[in-house]
């Protein structure tokens, strides 16, 4: 029972290491000192919205990720930032694919104009 | 940021995502609005709604929100009782019909062992049932007290934990699902006029009976978690 309780405990800090989730770590790596917005990630990633944000979502509930609303500007709904955390670059340096096969991911979006 | 023109498509992506912003659960109510703030960023319709579409996604994720504070501790106890007495009128409601009428099997069905796995079928169900009211919810602290609070919602917790795991779980799988499959296999048997459907019906209990243990465990993973955190606040 003891072990059984422990294995509840560790299952939800383990992060499901997908694919798509080493090509978020390894966009957040460039760069991984600036904040980034959601959907600059989706165009560069090839991520659809509903396959990032979960992935986001997880990142940010194991305090992998830093999120933060950007200070309003007149005229302008702020947008939320993604930054990894200390611990965030950590993991992201140890599970990130090589840049070889990052490049094979194909934009979300293509032909999307970005302002 | 270029003005960008509201045609229909991008009018249905933003209801799109209002109504999912309306349906989130509170935790991941922010994660939709942060969509719905990129969505000014798209400059092509489709794209927008594909990017509003994905929002749906989000809805069935249950982010856990820690607390913050003890004085955050009633609110989160009485959402629980809340959610508890509605899984208690559900599942109180459906085993009750799925009861009936596997009693009204016993008078209509030919061959008396098909009427024997009927009654095996009701007797889970009154199982399944007694288990579901035992786990109600208890009756909230009366008084404004934050230590009676937390002790209300500690004892909650562990119950609820303990319903989605070990032996009330596993019995409550144990007597069920085995009754199902005895009717299924037996009414194939009895009546191979109407196998196929028999089988149809028993790949559907097998699949729930699977489907059931990662929900179950799942969830008391959910309710330590949140333990973990009333522990950790209270040190």
């Amino acid at each position: 029972m003891t072990t059984y309780i422990y294995i509840c405990r560790l299952a939800p800090m383990k992060l499901r290491k997908s694919p798509q989730t080493s090509i978020v770590l390894a966009e957040f790596l460039h760069g991984a000192h600036d904040w980034k917005y959601g959907y600059d990630i989706s165009r560069n990633t090839g991520l659809k919205s509903g396959t990032l944000y979960p992935i986001l979502m997880r990142l940010a509930e194991r305090k992998l990720l830093a999120t933060r609303w950007e200070t309003p500007e007149a005229g302008k709904p702020p947008r939320h930032m993604y930054k990894l955390t200390a611990d965030g670059v950590a993991y992201a340096r140890e599970h990130a694919p090589s840049p070889v096969r990052r490049r094979l991911a194909q934009p979300a979006f293509s032909g999307v104009k970005h302002s | 940021m270029t003005t960008i023109r509201m045609t229909m498509i991008r009018r249905l992506a933003l209801k799109v995502l209002n109504a999912a912003a309306r349906h989130a659960a509170p935790g991941t109510r922010d994660w939709v609005t942060a969509m719905s703030r990129e969505m000014d960023f798209i400059e092509n319709d489709w794209a927008a709604l594909w990017w509003a579409l994905g929002s749906t996604r989000i809805l069935f994720k249950r982010q856990h929100v820690p607390l913050a504070d003890l004085s955050g501790v009633p609110r989160a106890a009485q959402c629980l009782v809340n959610r508890i007495r509605v899984r208690t009128r559900n599942g109180c409601v459906a085993t009750t019909i799925v009861f009936v009428a596997y009693i009204g099997f016993i008078f209509t069905l030919p061959g008396s062992m098909q009427r024997v796995r009927s009654g095996l079928v009701a007797v889970s169900m009154l199982y399944m049932a007694y288990q579901i009211y035992a786990r109600r919810a208890g009756a909230s602290p009366l008084e404004n007290d934050s230590a009676a609070w937390a002790g209300f919602y500690r004892t909650e917790l562990e119950r609820q934990r303990d319903f989605h795991r070990g032996l009330w779980f596993w019995s409550r799988l144990a007597v069920s699902l085995p009754s199902f499959i005895l009717f299924c296999v037996g009414g194939a048997i009895a009546r191979p006029a109407d196998a196929r459907d028999y089988d149809a019906m028993l790949a559907v209990f097998i699949l729930l009976g699977i489907w059931s243990v990662p929900l179950n465990l799942g969830r008391a993973r959910k309710y330590q978690r949140q333990l973990d955190d009333l522990e950790a606040l209270q040190k």
